[in-house]
């Protein structure tokens, strides 16, 4: 018999395939980054079973609270239709796509199902404040702190590159208007 | 077992208490404020005719959307049309679930130990309101894109990347009262406002924070999403009837919400005043009923009090540009809540 925390985990851990099945499959992007959005939750339901609830509640703020908003922006800014996506020439790589994942999805099953990784793991005792926001940041920044202040430079760097990237573009085309622009304005505020 | 049912049955009280307070008084309440202040700043009378001074408006409003016929225009993208609305509600309803509103209680001596007047007394609480407030903008972009209108999909659009800027705005403001109380627990944020409301030491994160829960409730002057000069009513002009009523009252508890977390970061909750905590004025608020009820309604004026700033604000201000808004928030708002972070992280190190 499976305790009623092995069948809820079970549950879960399908739902989360087939949410992830249907955000790869369903035609329109925005059918899939809801999916992707009810995904996530799961995932975080997944994390509140292991008993962190931080990191859970992290996964949906990040995650389904910001990140998946701007993906649903970029697509109802392009407004991506699935006619517009070239639907013919996604057919064959939908398939192929398919039968690799296949292919992997019974191999892991074939690993899986070795007896060494069906016996039950030890039972972990966690303290009481196992999850909570102080011992996670205690413990990430008592052992991590060089992986957490690289990670904050390589985000950072993204930030300098896509500032970058969004200003180069009207440097280069008014540079050399922009005496006839300033001139312009200051007209503007002459006449004002 | 008896303690078991006790504990059980105070659950289902406040749960009853809460959303019946929040959806049955405050939003059909808060409707007809809006309603009579809006008459009152535009030199008018407002509903007078329904009730005692129009005070039961609203519910002949929600009647009248309840019976109405629900109409479903033709070219619209069903299900999800039929989920957005209600999608709407469960962000509104689920962020009460960690707000608590009042102290911990022992009811009188019915309880041994103090209870919390908190649904859920999660130890993320403040981050769980965050993250679920966050989600309300999904309903708003599902409803524009399944409308199949212009008009609704650039509501929908305007709504999600207001969102984004200013969460981020926002986020950064709470940043600095969880490193004034040390803590993401709601209960322990106000009893670390027993000498001194957050409002004194984070002034700046509070000015940051005022304008962002605007923009997140989608109210005046960041109403961009359902503006109706530009775009008729925006996301949700597709709607009509029960489904519209939907939107409406989530709009309403959400601004509850975030009124609730405005005096819970900021003005101390539940506590007296500034300095001056109801021990000092010599009322036992966790041990007896009458103490509980004062400290309650105390925390309710408080809310009550941003209720009404959200209104007064409405019918005063005009509405941003669309740049303005994004200006603000990205260029003026988000500087100046680093920059705060920055001073109150070093005199809290020093």
């Amino acid at each position: 018999m499976m305790a009623p925390a092995d069948i809820l985990f079970f549950a879960l851990a399908a739902l989360i395939l087939l949410t992830g099945a249907l955000v790869a499959f369903r035609p329109r992007p925005i059918e899939s980054a809801l999916w992707l959005i009810l995904n996530f939750f799961l995932t975080s339901a997944l994390y509140v079973l292991l008993g962190a609830h931080f990191v859970a509640v992290i996964q949906v703020l990040v995650y389904a609270g910001a990140i998946v908003v701007l993906f649903t922006f970029v697509i109802l800014l392009l407004n991506l239709n699935p006619q517009e996506l070239g639907a013919g020439q996604a057919v064959p790589w939908t398939s192929f796509v398919l039968l690799i994942g296949t292919i992997t999805a019974i191999l892991l099953c074939f690993h899986v199902a070795t007896p060494e990784l069906l016996r039950p793991l030890p039972k972990l005792s966690h303290p009481d404040t196992f999850g909570t926001v102080e011992s996670f940041s205690v413990y990430l920044l008592k052992n991590y702190v060089w992986s957490f202040e690289l990670a904050g430079v390589l985000l950072l760097l993204a930030v300098i590159g896509v500032g970058l990237l969004a200003y180069r573009k009207p440097k280069s085309v008014h540079g050399s208007s922009q005496q006839k622009d300033s001139s312009k304005t200051q007209g503007q505020k002459g006449a004002a | 077992m008896s303690d078991m049912a006790v504990m059980w049955l105070f659950l289902l009280g406040k749960i009853l208490l809460f959303f019946g307070i929040v959806f049955g008084i405050v939003a059909p309440i808060m409707i007809w404020v809006e309603r009579k202040v809006a008459g009152l700043v535009q030199d008018r009378i407002g509903p007078n005719r329904v009730g005692p001074f129009g005070l039961l408006q609203s519910l002949a409003d929600g009647i009248k959307l309840l019976l109405k016929e629900p109409l479903l225009p033709r070219e619209v993208n069903k299900p999800y049309y039929l989920l957005a609305p209600i999608i709407s509600v469960i962000p509104a309803a689920l962020s009460f679930a960690v707000i608590p509103f009042g102290p911990p209680t022992t009811l009188g001596g019915l309880f041994e130990t103090p209870q919390r007047l908190q649904i859920a007394s999660l130890n993320v609480g403040l981050l769980f309101v965050l993250a679920v407030t966050s989600l309300s903008v999904y309903s708003v972009v599902l409803a524009g894109w399944s409308s199949n209108n212009k008009y609704s999909v650039l509501g929908a659009l305007r709504a999600s990347a207001q969102m984004i800027s200013y969460e981020l705005a926002s986020g950064l403001a709470v940043v600095s009262v969880i490193l004034l109380s040390g803590s993401v627990d709601l209960v322990h944020i106000v009893d670390a406002q027993q000498k001194i409301w957050f409002i004194f030491p984070g002034i700046l994160s509070f000015f940051v924070f005022l304008p962002a829960i605007f923009a997140e409730t989608n109210r005046i002057p960041f109403d961009l999403p359902e503006a109706e000069a530009e775009l008729v009513v925006g996301y949700h002009t597709e709607y009509s009837g029960i489904k519209f009523g939907l939107f409406f009252l989530s709009e309403y508890s959400i601004m509850t919400t975030v009124s609730a977390m405005a005096v819970l970061f900021f003005f101390g909750g539940w506590e007296l005043l500034p300095g001056f905590t109801w021990a000092q004025a010599g009322i036992d608020i966790q041990n007896t009923l009458i103490g509980t009820v004062l400290a309650t309604s105390w925390f309710a004026l408080k809310v009550i009090v941003f209720l009404f700033l959200f209104v007064w604000v409405r019918w005063t201000l005009p509405r941003f540009r669309y740049d303005q808004l994004m200006g603000l928030g990205w260029k003026r708002l988000l500087p100046i809540a680093i920059f705060n972070i920055f001073i109150i992280a070093g005199v809290m190190a020093f």
